[in-house]
């Protein structure tokens, strides 16, 4: 973490507002593409990230920086993400699987860009397991680490992540078949 | 081999997610000005939630101390037949909250 983001979490914790912003916009960008990716639902990511700005506003005083603010905003919106999903009924979250990963897909092809199959498979996963593999795979974070994350036992990430990849495995040769 | 294989997933995965990101690399963060006035009309609104809630607490507390003092004065037995029932159900409610929770997240 920079001088900068430390001084600016300094003053926040100390009750600086315009701080805790500045904070908190300098990190927007990062939180935004790490709940799209999680998420693999634009309009879901922007929900997230400002409820996880709100939660951090709350919360900052609580930051301890036994982690970077990073990995904190990070398990503050996967936190958030995984409760709101919880409440959520299975229709509910089959409809906006499919609209979250068809916005994507939309902006590929608007770019004229093609649209990728592992991302197809990825947005398929069941949440615990695609935010494991991500975390683990895309962000570099240990077992322990995501377990402190998503709450739960390393063990249990390790095989969600073994599942995942494995899921992934069966559905891209499905494809290439 | 299946190291080879799993590599050939990683790669591929890694180079999904990024282009995934390229995608929404021109994407601004909120203006400064825009992010205090976000925070500031969010906490505005907490204290106001808050301060609805603790009046609706209240309330609420009174009206069962209220019915609490009436029904021991008129019916003792009412009452302690409701003292014995209430922990029942709420221990009752959370056994099969933890039996759902649990069955959800093994179907999961």
């Amino acid at each position: 973490m920079s001088d900068g983001t430390l001084e600016l979490i300094k003053r926040a914790q100390q009750g600086d507002a315009s701080a805790l912003a500045e904070l908190l916009r300098e990190h927007y960008t990062f939180l935004f593409k790490y709940l799209i990716k999680a998420t693999m639902d634009p309009s879901l990511a922007e929900e997230l990230a400002q409820d996880t700005m709100v939660r951090c506003m709350e919360k900052i005083s609580t930051y301890n920086g036994s982690s970077s603010f990073s990995s904190w905003l990070i398990t503050i919106a996967t936190r958030l993400y995984i409760d709101r999903k919880r409440r959520w009924k299975r229709e509910t979250q089959w409809f906006r699987q499919e609209q979250g990963a068809a916005a994507i897909r939309w902006r590929f092809e608007s770019r004229n860009m093609e649209w990728s199959e592992v991302l197809d498979a990825l947005s398929r996963l069941p949440l615990p397991q695609r935010v494991a593999v991500l975390l683990k795979h895309y962000y570099g974070y240990s077992y322990e680490e995501i377990g402190i994350i998503v709450e739960t036992a390393a063990g249990t990430v390790k095989s969600r992540v073994s599942a995942g990849l494995h899921q992934l495995r069966k559905e891209l040769k499905e494809d290439e078949k | 081999m299946r190291n080879d294989i799993d590599q050939e997933l990683l790669n591929k995965l890694s180079a999904g997610l990024e282009r995934l990101d390229a995608q929404y690399d021109d994407i601004s963060p909120p203006s400064l000005p825009a992010v205090e006035q976000f925070l500031a009309a969010e906490a505005l609104r907490r204290r106001h939630q808050s301060r609805k809630e603790l009046l609706l607490f209240w309330f609420v507390a009174l009206f069962l101390l209220m019915i609490i003092l009436t029904v021991l004065g008129n019916a003792p037995v009412i009452y302690w037949i409701l003292q014995a029932a209430f922990p029942l159900a709420a221990l009752g409610g959370y056994a099969v909250t933890r039996f759902r929770q649990r069955r959800e997240d093994g179907e999961r």
